[in-house]
């Protein structure tokens, strides 16, 4: 049964997707919570599975995937046992998705207004001008000016970050619990990006959110996250509080991603992940990351690592945490970034 | 550094794009009086919100545009110009010469002054009209955003990379099949890529692809306008070690335009910030972080995510608002060098603000160059 503050719990979800060259893996057996209340980071670079992920959670997989095991609970229903009538319940009501992308997520040809009081008069059954007094409502709170002749506008007339706000004014007017948010600043600018992320902040508190945040850039995950779960090629190979996976990452991946970002203070050679990600047609046998990690060992070619408990909410799916397994020296760019920087 | 030759001078360079007829005519400045020098050996960042001219700049410098005003100085060669300025003088001299009332001389002078505006503009316009000179342009290479989209979907990694040198009346299979192995030697990639499509590249490689394209007719100076953008962190890491690799092996300079202000202070000597076409500040990266000055260069670092929880929780962002942080009513701003390497684009009572808030801090500017003094 799924616990007190868990809101969702996914289960050793497997996504394959068919295509005409085969099956590709493209979630193989991922399983986290998300508790009420937080923000849970999930970063891998594309491909890495995670947008199928909160696809799969709000039940909005192409035609082509096939979920071949696990479970999403909420509230004590399988989400993968719903039929598409029994989603319409839940999608849009209880769990809402902003997406990447706000010029293609809004649809051109209709008033802003419209598209927001949509989802509330279909789902909500009120009436029109409720919906729009309501909406109206809604754009100002996520920061909209002049929200009264701003209803009546399109898409074009609205900046990127304007559009991105309507997004979150339509994910929103539902009153949802869950919010996912699939890499909604990777197409802003840098002052555009941390206004949404504000909004997102602000929003999460005023209404009790619990939010799902996607995304590749780790400077986002920091400002945002409680807890973070690093993916790669389908799997999470580690999971934890944001300052356990940023001051004491255990993770050869993790480590990669971190010292590939430059710091404001960096001077030495970044370090490249060396290689690409590896084919999700024939996903390699052992630990994914073997292959491109500096520190892999026979075993990890071999055997798949399970995960490895660092503390209660950190776990680590490395044989490198495995107690017969010598202590490694972090690499330079990290330990040097790391210095000073206490966990506790 | 000062004491080097430039390699590139912008002056006064304006491009405006017009849109519409008559009363619904829309004039947009997208780059408006923007000057700097780009010196031989360095990496020269533009940034800057989207909208904000930095990748117009970039095209016009290249002369995909075809600048209005100002002037494009390449190694020593005008390579684009553009007569508005002399356009606007001369409509306010025929405006003062309507004036029945002047004095024979002042006509005269006037009708001087105007004569030689216009054979300044005749001249300007020949001379754009002119093919470029290929042995001066080719030395100029540009790399594009997206990788996708700037590579054709129809050609070979070798026809792709190869168009320069066969657009340059190269024949020789020989030598173009000598020149592209080399050239994806050079960017980590290797011979046998040569035949395949673009599409079976991953974004990174797609990315070298582009770099090898710009470096086989041997530049002097690339314009990497956002190259690394639309790529993937740990893919993004590569490409930017690859451009320093190149730079520091075959003595590239680079005009660096992105958004992403972690990744050019960690790449560029200079950088210069661009706000609604025109730069407002514009000094060494370490001064520029260390004592910003501009508000709004104040509000773009105050925005910059970090990889760092802690610090992340007590970050304050600054807004900037030009309406309230600034008042022009009474004083024109301009660009002055504000110390020795370091320009801010002010008010004269602005800059005694700014004069005082610099007070006692350390010049990051010329600090270099005196501990290299010192040494010496």
């Amino acid at each position: 049964m799924i616990k007190d503050n868990v809101k969702i719990a996914v289960e050793d979800l497997v996504v394959h997707f068919t295509t005409n060259a085969g099956m590709v893996q493209a979630v193989r057996g991922i399983s986290f919570d998300l508790h009420e209340g937080e923000t849970l980071a999930i970063v891998g670079e594309s491909g890495s599975g995670k947008s199928v992920t909160s696809r799969a959670i709000i039940g909005i997989l192409s035609p082509n995937a096939r979920v071949l095991g696990g479970s999403i609970m909420y509230e004590d229903k399988n989400l993968l046992e719903f039929s598409e009538a029994d989603y319409a319940g839940i999608r849009g009501n209880k769990i809402s998705m902003i997406f990447q992308d706000p010029m293609s997520s809004l649809n051109p040809i209709m008033r802003i207004g419209q598209q927001i009081t949509e989802a509330m008069v279909v789902k909500l059954k009120i009436s029109k001008e409720e919906a729009k007094e309501r909406a109206i409502k809604i754009m100002e709170e996520v920061g909209i000016g002049e929200a009264e002749k701003r209803y009546y506008q399109y898409p074009f007339q609205f900046s990127g970050g304007m559009r991105q706000r309507i997004v979150i004014a339509i994910a929103l007017v539902t009153e949802p619990e869950i919010l996912i948010c699939d890499e909604p600043t990777t197409a802003l600018d840098v002052t555009i990006q941390a206004q949404i992320l504000d909004l997102i902040n602000d929003l999460k508190v005023t209404k009790n959110l619990s939010v799902i945040f996607i995304t590749h850039d780790l400077g986002v995950v920091a400002n945002m996250a409680d807890r973070v779960a690093v993916m790669y090629a389908g799997k999470i190979v580690e999971i934890g509080t944001a300052r356990e996976i940023f001051y004491d990452p255990r993770h050869p991946y993790t480590w990669a991603l971190l010292s590939s970002m430059p710091d404001l203070d960096s001077k030495e050679k970044l370090f490249a992940i060396p290689g690409t990600p590896p084919d999700m047609l024939y996903p390699p046998k052992g630990d994914a990351f073997a292959d491109r990690n500096s520190f892999a060992m026979k075993i990890d070619f071999e055997e798949e690592p399970p995960f490895f408990k660092i503390s209660d909410s950190h776990y680590a799916a490395t044989w490198l945490e495995h107690p017969d397994v010598a202590d490694v020296e972090l690499p330079p760019i990290l330990k040097a970034r790391l210095k000073g920087k206490q966990l506790t | 550094m000062s004491q080097e030759q430039p390699i590139l001078i912008i002056e006064n360079l304006r491009q405006y794009f017009k849109s519409g007829f008559g009363k619904r005519k829309v004039v947009v400045q997208a780059v408006d009086d923007v000057s700097f020098h780009i010196f031989k050996g360095e990496v020269f960042g533009l940034v800057g919100e989207s909208g904000c001219g930095k990748t117009t700049t970039g095209r016009s410098i290249i002369k995909l545009y075809q600048p209005d005003g100002g002037k494009v100085i390449f190694n020593g060669n005008v390579v684009s110009e553009g007569f508005i300025e002399q356009k606007n003088q001369l409509d306010a001299i025929n405006v003062q010469l309507k004036d029945n009332e002047l004095a024979v001389e002042q006509k005269t002078a006037l009708q001087e002054q105007a004569r030689s505006l216009r054979q300044d503009i005749s001249r300007i316009k020949r001379e754009m009209k002119k093919e470029p000179d290929r042995s001066v342009m080719n030395k100029m290479q540009m790399i594009f955003q997206d990788p996708i989209a700037s590579l054709n979907p129809r050609m070979t990694v070798k026809e792709i990379i190869a168009e320069g040198l066969r657009i340059n009346g190269e024949k020789d299979n020989q030598v173009i099949t000598d020149k592209v192995n080399n050239a994806l030697e050079t960017v980590g990639l290797v011979r046998e890529h040569a035949n395949r499509y673009p599409h079976e590249f991953s974004g990174g490689q797609r990315q070298r692809i582009g770099v090898a394209r710009a470096m086989i007719v041997e530049p002097e100076l690339i314009i990497a306008d956002e190259p690394i953008s639309a790529l993937d962190v740990s893919i993004q890491a590569q490409v930017i070690n690859l451009l320093n690799e190149l730079r520091e092996r075959l003595g590239l300079t680079i005009l660096f335009i992105a958004h992403d202000l972690s990744v050019v202070k960690y790449f560029s000597d200079r950088i210069a910030v661009m706000y609604f076409g025109k730069i407002v500040e514009l000094t060494t990266s370490d001064e520029l972080f260390k004592n910003p000055l501009h508000p709004y260069t104040k509000s773009l670092l105050s925005a910059v995510p970090r990889p760092d929880p802690d610090s992340e929780k007590v970050r304050k962002r600054i807004r900037y608002n030009p309406a309230v942080d600034h008042d022009y009513s009474v004083e024109q701003p301009s660009m002055v060098e504000i110390r020795p390497g370091h320009f801010v684009y002010a008010s004269p009572s602005e800059i005694t603000k700014y004069k005082s808030e610099l007070k006692g801090t350390v010049n990051e500017s010329t600090k270099d160059s005196v501990a290299t003094l010192k040494t010496a």
